[in-house]
């Protein structure tokens, strides 16, 4: 099985490395490549209303951002992926889209129980501490439960949408992050007991979510 | 015949409670039954199957009880379609609440009124025709359980025969 660890640390290396140089025809090829990187894995992505869990999971599940944005009112089945590249199968499992009511926290619940990998997301433009306080102290007291915990990584969304950012050469944007965090989810953070990975981007255009989930699949492979 | 139990929507500034109400009574779920509520949600549309998805417009069946999602006409703040959803259950007697296609939309529109939420035509239309279709499914539902039934007590009865035949032979 060595060969093909090497292969999907090879394909999660050369879209990390090639992210900066896609252009708008090349998403396709390069999101084909991040989904090998999460082979066989079943992510859970979680967070209150309007972060943008639907579009980070309809990115993964086709590549592509829905035409029509909705309300998530009601928990749906998101299908696996599968794919054959030479004698490779590549599967990424079925997961499901739950609703960002904290009334859903049962659905939140049996979801990270399945989960390999859960992403937590924040809407930086509607930043509500107390919420996500909430919610990372309900992640960590699910994390106590006998089973292997899934690996925890927080996603900020909305990005695009704070000038500041936007400004910040590349790189500043570690600075931007940090300073970002300390502000906004240091009270939340707090809750657990491994600072989990924090990833800062955007949803707005295929472009923009590209490169945040390679951002994404660099810091779960590395 | 069907009748309404729950109608769900969520507030559309995005921070307040959702709207979870009691069709019967038209009273706010409270916790701990809301999360319960959710989880039976849950049930239909993740692990149902979908029935009717046109024009906004989406049934989830699961056994006797079904979930109609239906976009309204108004938008949440941050400019996204908002769904009002209603949770069916479908019986041969008369459940409480109300009874019908026709009773069942009634409440619906009375509770999307009530939240300040109205629906077009054509998703009226498309939510009547999605109704019809699940009063329309469950005798057809039956009538095969009712047939497996029968096939599963003459499989028992044949059953027993042969066991029957087989003692004597041992004799």
């Amino acid at each position: 099985m060595g060969w093909e660890r090497l292969i999907v640390a090879g394909a999660a290396a050369v879209v990390a490395a090639g992210v900066a140089y896609w252009k708008r025809d090349e998403i396709k090829d390069g999101w084909d490549s991040l989904i090998i990187s999460l082979k066989g894995k079943r992510v859970a992505v979680l967070g209150e209303r309007n972060v943008g869990k639907t579009v980070l999971l309809k990115f993964l599940a086709n590549g592509e951002l829905p035409d029509e944005f909705m309300q998530t009112t009601l928990t749906e089945k998101v299908q696996g992926k599968r794919f054959a590249m030479g004698d490779l199968k590549l599967d990424l499992k079925e997961t499901r889209d739950v609703p960002g009511a904290h009334d859903a926290i049962e659905d939140w619940k049996a979801l990270h129980n399945e989960a390999d990998i859960v992403l937590y997301l924040v809407n930086a433009q509607e930043v509500n501490q107390q919420r996500i306080k909430r919610d990372l102290e309900k992640l960590e007291s699910w994390r106590k439960a006998p089973a292997p915990s899934p690996k925890l990584f927080v996603i900020v969304t909305h990005m695009d949408l704070d000038p500041a950012y936007v400004a910040t050469p590349l790189s500043g944007q570690g600075h931007f992050r940090d300073r970002f965090v300390k502000l906004h989810l240091d009270a939340g953070l707090s809750k657990l007991s491994q600072r989990p990975p924090i990833i800062l981007g955007s949803l707005v255009s295929r472009d923009q979510a590209a490169r945040l989930v390679a951002t994404l699949i660099k810091t779960i492979t590395s | 015949m069907m009748h309404a139990k729950v109608f769900q929507a969520q507030a559309l500034d995005n921070s307040s409670s959702d709207h979870l109400r009691l069709a019967e009574s038209g009273a706010e779920l409270r916790s701990p039954i809301r999360e319960q509520t959710y989880s039976v949600l849950t049930r239909i549309s993740a692990q149902g199957t979908v029935l009717y998805a046109q024009d906004g417009v989406k049934l989830f069946v699961k056994g006797n009880a079904a979930v109609l999602q239906v976009v309204a006409e108004e938008r949440d703040r941050a400019g996204r379609l908002a769904p009002v959803v209603c949770w069916i259950e479908h019986n041969t007697g008369h459940g409480p609440g109300a009874i019908g296609v026709d009773a069942v939309w009634a409440s619906l529109e009375q509770f999307a009124t009530a939240i300040g939420r109205s629906f077009s035509e054509p998703k009226r239309l498309a939510a009547r025709e999605a109704l019809e279709q699940f009063e329309k499914k469950q005798p057809s539902q039956s009538f095969i359980a009712l047939a497996i039934t029968l096939l599963q007590r003459e499989w028992a009865t044949w059953l027993r025969r042969a066991l029957a035949v087989l003692k004597t032979f041992g004799k």
